[in-house]
């Protein structure tokens, strides 16, 4: 069976947009995420661990508003995966850089990959706050993916990581 | 033994992809061949034997030397999905495992030969006609596998010594659960899985071709089966195994250094994270396979959920493990923890809904793991080949047969099974259902006259095992 996140339970602790948690993120990064305890693994450390997991499976049933943003980063770092596949560690983080903040589908376009998980944000102040957070998890993901992917080499990315970028998880990508 | 030549039984097992002979009493089979057959059918080709006219029928190799000589010859694979597809070749196929490998006199022999759940009766039949007339066996008994296995795992210290358990027979083609209640195989209930050895070599395959560019492809299918046999083993958690091997990738990962067959160029590979992924398929078949999503705990627990009531706690009791599959290491542990795991759930809902007034006796979970699970079959075959006892059991292909004729009567067809105890317990049994005759159609008690008949030439025969031309039936 698929892993699902621990931030599933903790109902109502979290602003939510939408169905969309604001999670706490340890992070350096602006953002509307509250602050993460840096004790704790955080929603993108999990999606980490649970990343190559997780990929391989094709189902994945939602349980809860920690899903939605699992599956979120998920699809992300298949993303960063296959555009640092060649780079060396300092190259990998100025891409990944570039890419968090990129052009980028929010809920409600026609190109968002989750449509039909994520509801649509009602007003514009909504899809606003949906960008922002995105973005921020966007960066310290690939920031984070970095230090994980090069952290024995940092002339190559580790081929135990990119063994998995070629996998479709839900037959999506962002 | 053999009564009038005091020589042991022969026991061959015929599996899909590999047949196990050798004699009853010992410990492993003698051989253990590919069931594969290379002939000589297209005419024109020549080869030196097949130039000495008239022995184009003895032209023929089996096992290895079928596989080695299949550039010159026709392959072929004479059972199918555990069946025997072609009767030609699995007749010439014995008769090399006969003179070729084990070298006896077939006549001196008995024979046990092993099959599937639910065989076809005509199968027995052919079987049993090949083996009396073209080999002229003193004695043959056909033993359904399943049942095999299950006396083999009574060489574990944890077993019960009964014919009550579920085998899961996981081989190189496809995987059976099978409940067996007393001896009788619960036929209603079997279920299969399409995920066995193969595919969980193609699973690594897979795996290793997206990750290790150094891998010739002509090497990639021989390596992947290398890795499954020496490498793999299930793991409790697959996250968990991740981060093991992501800390400490020097204990976990192995480099392999290897020539290529051909070209004797040195390549290396690493084999990874498909040690644990790998038998994971029949955990999450998910993982590999998109047809089938069911894990094996589950259709275990599917399965024994399927049968009488009053045989479950058995069949809970005893899972047993058969077949090259199960051979993972910790398989069984992993097993056992799932499948108590939706027991103790389903246990625990219902006395939830029953509102804390009644509590459910706890339910024992075993999954027996024994030294002979790779040739369970085989070795079962031996173990009871071995014993006096076995000799007396009346048991043969013509009961096989009687069983069409037997099943309308009984209550509940889901009841009626593959028949493997003794013929003495048949006829009791068949004495209780003849008290219900009189309330049956007379085509029916017709039936019943004709399996006196044979009941009166089965006894008269002179030991439990049948001569084909003395039965009428």
């Amino acid at each position: 069976m698929v892993f699902h996140s621990s931030f599933n339970d903790d109902q109502g602790q979290y602003r939510l947009v939408g169905n969309w948690p604001l999670l706490p993120v340890k992070t350096t990064q602006k953002g509307p995420a509250p602050k993460g305890d840096p004790n704790q693994p955080d929603i993108i450390d999990e999606a980490l661990d649970l990343f190559k997991a997780n990929i391989l499976f094709r189902n994945f049933e939602v349980q809860g508003n920690g899903d939605r943003v699992l599956i979120y980063l998920t699809l992300y770092i298949t993303k960063c995966l296959l555009k640092i596949a060649t780079m060396n560690k300092a190259d990998a983080e100025k891409a990944l850089f570039l890419v968090a903040q990129e052009q980028f589908a929010v809920p409600g376009e026609q190109a968002f990959a989750l449509g039909g998980y994520v509801t649509i944000p009602n007003t514009r102040d909504a899809t606003d706050t949906i960008r922002q957070t995105l973005t921020q998890l966007r960066l310290e993901m690939g920031y984070r993916l970095c230090s994980r992917v090069y952290a024995l080499d940092a002339a190559r990315p580790n081929k135990w990581w990119l063994c998995f970028s070629k996998r479709k998880f839900l037959n999506k990508a962002l | 033994m053999n009564p009038v030549s005091g020589l042991p039984a022969v026991i061959i097992d015929n599996g899909t992809g590999y047949t196990k002979m050798g004699f009853a009493g010992n410990n492993d089979p003698n051989f253990i061949i590919p069931t594969a057959i290379a002939t000589q059918t297209s005419k024109g080709k020549q080869t030196a034997a097949s130039q000495k006219k008239g022995v184009e029928d003895l032209d023929f190799f089996i096992g290895d030397e079928a596989i080695a000589n299949s550039k010159t010859y026709d392959l072929n694979y004479p059972i199918r999905h555990g069946q025997i597809d072609n009767w030609t070749f699995m007749e010439q196929y014995w008769e090399q495992c006969i003179f070729k490998y084990l070298r006896c006199e077939p006549e001196d022999h008995y024979f046990l030969l092993t099959e599937p759940p639910l065989n076809a009766p005509e199968n027995r039949e052919f079987t049993a006609e090949i083996m009396f007339e073209t080999f002229n066996v003193p004695g043959l008994y056909i033993a359904v596998q399943a049942v095999l296995a299950l006396a083999a795992s009574w060489t574990s210290k944890n077993a019960t010594e009964n014919l009550t358990g579920t085998v899961i027979d996981s081989g190189d083609g496809v995987t059976h659960v099978i409940p067996v209640a007393e001896g009788y195989v619960i036929g209603s209930s079997i279920k299969h899985i399409p995920i066995a050895g193969k595919d969980i070599t193609g699973f690594i395959q897979q795996i290793m071709r997206e990750r290790e560019p150094g891998i010739p492809p002509s090497e990639a299918f021989e390596i992947a089966k290398r890795t499954k046999e020496q490498h793999c083993y299930v793991s409790p958690d697959i996250v968990k195994e991740f981060q093991k091997y992501d800390q400490q990738p020097e204990t976990w990962i192995k480099t392999v250094q290897q020539l290529e067959a051909v070209t004797k160029k040195p390549f290396s590979y690493d084999v990874g994270y498909e040690r644990f992924l790998g038998p994971e398929v029949f955990f999450n078949p998910e993982i590999a396979n998109s047809d089938f999503l069911t894990p094996l705990p589950k259709v275990v627990d599917d399965t024994i959920q399927s049968c009488p009531i009053d045989c479950r706690r058995g069949l809970y009791k005893n899972i047993v493990l058969s077949g090259g599959s199960t051979m993972f290491k910790d398989f069984g542990k992993r097993l056992q923890r799932d499948i108590k795991r939706s027991v103790d759930y389903r246990i625990k809902r219902s006395e939830e809904l029953s509102g804390g007034k009644y509590k459910a006796v706890p339910l024992t979970v075993q999954v027996i793991s024994h030294n002979m699970q790779r040739y369970a079959v085989w070795f079962g075959g031996s173990m009871l080949g071995s014993t006096p006892e076995f000799y007396n059991i009346q048991c043969c292909i013509w009961w096989y047969e009687l069983k069409s004729l037997f099943l309308p009567n009984i209550n509940n067809p889901q009841f009626i099974s593959t028949p493997t105890t003794t013929f003495v317990k048949y006829i009791n049994h068949q004495k209780t259902q003849n008290t219900n005759v009189t309330t049956n159609k007379k085509k029916d008690q017709k039936q019943y006259n004709s399996l006196e008949i044979y009941k009166l030439s089965y006894i008269d025969s002179n030991h439990g095992w049948l001569k084909r031309k003395k039965i009428k039936i």
